[in-house]
């Protein structure tokens, strides 16, 4: 897939609100872009045994590119809500231009099959999975300046105005990491309306992240070092559950679940100094219930829960100081953010009713 | 497009343009797709999107 579009740009508040301009009215550049180029390929092969269990498997790789370039909308000092009108004088600032690859690899196999043993119905899973994942990322030098952006007024939007794009990249940052995991779970029918659920998952992590360091921020700027910083993690993740079903049109659930983030994405800030946190990672408590209605013809779901993260990566400057500046064995204690306490929903399946 | 008795391909393709007043979508891609299964019992099936 190709895309070179010219994004909307964003319009900066005014005095803590949002302006009042017609919604659609752009304020960007002819010259602003957005030009990505996205590869990817997936295979995947299924085998079934005679007994009724399968063993799935799958590859995927890909490759994305990006290169941003754009504008955002502002106003001059003195602009109020109070007097802003058609004449009122946009100005254009830079957003930082950004430029990256990324290549992916993840390949997964498991196995399932619904089996009697030890005097129990099981549904049983397990398998294995491995991603390979890289990105290398580009700084921009010799940038336009402010000056040279040209301003439009509130009544003149898309004035199909750009600037040249002398833009200079080099390579700024970037990543290789590895990662695989094993896990195994088995849902076994313990009683006639009953299951427990119990699953295992052990993760290992292996990333390097670098930063490049220039003399300049200029195109005559020499490479001066590299910030080379290592994470590694094994863990273990588990997960428990309790369901009682006491019809075929009624499940009701508890469970407990924690899981660890691999992505190397998400660590691609990484410092000498947040080297030590440990990884990202979440824990789930939940109650929640599943009600079939009209004979199957409406779904409804719900669930009560609390998600807890700890630990978690945050480039928003606003935030991420108070985070990094903990030393690591404080910022395990607790957790960063605390993201859903309810979820519920309503599908209908099918209404083939006579109403 | 069925190409034998257990085997069929399948070809994607999208384009999306839009002037939205200065704002621009230029997006193109194309997704071929097959898919085999000659043992019962085995399925094999490829996707990309370039």
């Amino acid at each position: 897939m190709k895309v070179n579009n010219v994004p909307f740009p964003p319009l900066r508040w005014l005095n803590g609100t949002i302006p009042q301009v017609k919604p659609g009215d752009f304020y960007g550049l002819s010259s602003d872009t957005l030009l990505g180029e996205a590869q990817q390929a997936t295979a995947q092969y299924t085998h079934r045994f005679a007994d009724g269990g399968s063993i799935k498997t799958s590859i995927r790789n890909g490759r994305f590119e990006r290169t941003q370039w754009s504008t955002a909308a502002g106003f001059a000092a003195g602009t109020t809500a109070a007097n802003l009108n058609d004449n009122t004088v946009v100005t254009r600032a830079g957003l930082t231009p950004r430029q990256d690859v990324y290549k992916n690899t993840y390949a997964q196999s498991d196995y399932s099959n619904v089996f009697s043993g030890f005097g129990f119905q099981h549904d049983f899973l397990a398998g294995i999975d491995a991603a390979h994942e890289r990105a290398d990322r580009d700084g921009a030098t010799n940038i336009p300046t402010a000056a040279q952006r040209p301003t439009t007024t509130i009544g003149n939007p898309n004035d199909g105005l750009g600037i040249a794009n002398t833009i200079i990249w080099r390579p700024a940052s970037g990543y290789r990491a590895d990662s695989f995991g094993t896990y195994a779970q088995d849902l076994v029918q313990v009683a006639e309306h009953w299951k427990v659920l119990a699953g295992i998952r052990w993760d290992s992590f292996n990333g390097d992240f670098r930063q490049l360091v220039y003399s300049a921020n200029t195109p005559a700027g020499v490479l001066t070092g590299i910030n080379n910083t290592h994470l590694g993690e094994s863990l273990f993740s588990k997960r428990v559950g309790l369901l009682f079903q006491p019809s075929s049109t009624a499940s009701f659930h508890l469970s407990y679940s924690t899981s660890f983030n691999t992505s190397a994405d998400t660590y691609q800030f990484v410092s000498q100094q947040t080297a030590n946190t440990p990884p990202e990672k979440s824990r789930n408590i939940e109650l929640g219930a599943k009600l079939d209605w009209l004979d199957g013809a409406l779904s409804t779901r719900m669930a009560v829960y609390r998600t807890e993260k700890y630990n978690e990566r945050n480039n928003d400057q606003d935030t991420a100081m108070r985070v990094e500046s903990a030393p690591s064995s404080q910022s395990s204690l607790a957790p960063s953010s605390i993201l859903r306490l309810f979820s519920g929903g309503v599908l209908a399946v099918c209404c083939e009713t006579n109403w | 497009m069925r190409t034998g008795e257990d085997s069929a391909a399948r070809l994607n393709v999208m384009i999306n343009k839009a002037d939205n007043g200065g704002a621009k979508i230029d997006k193109s891609g194309v997704a071929p797709g097959f898919s085999w299964a000659s043992i019962p019992r085995m399925n094999f099936s490829s996707v990309s999107f370039i």
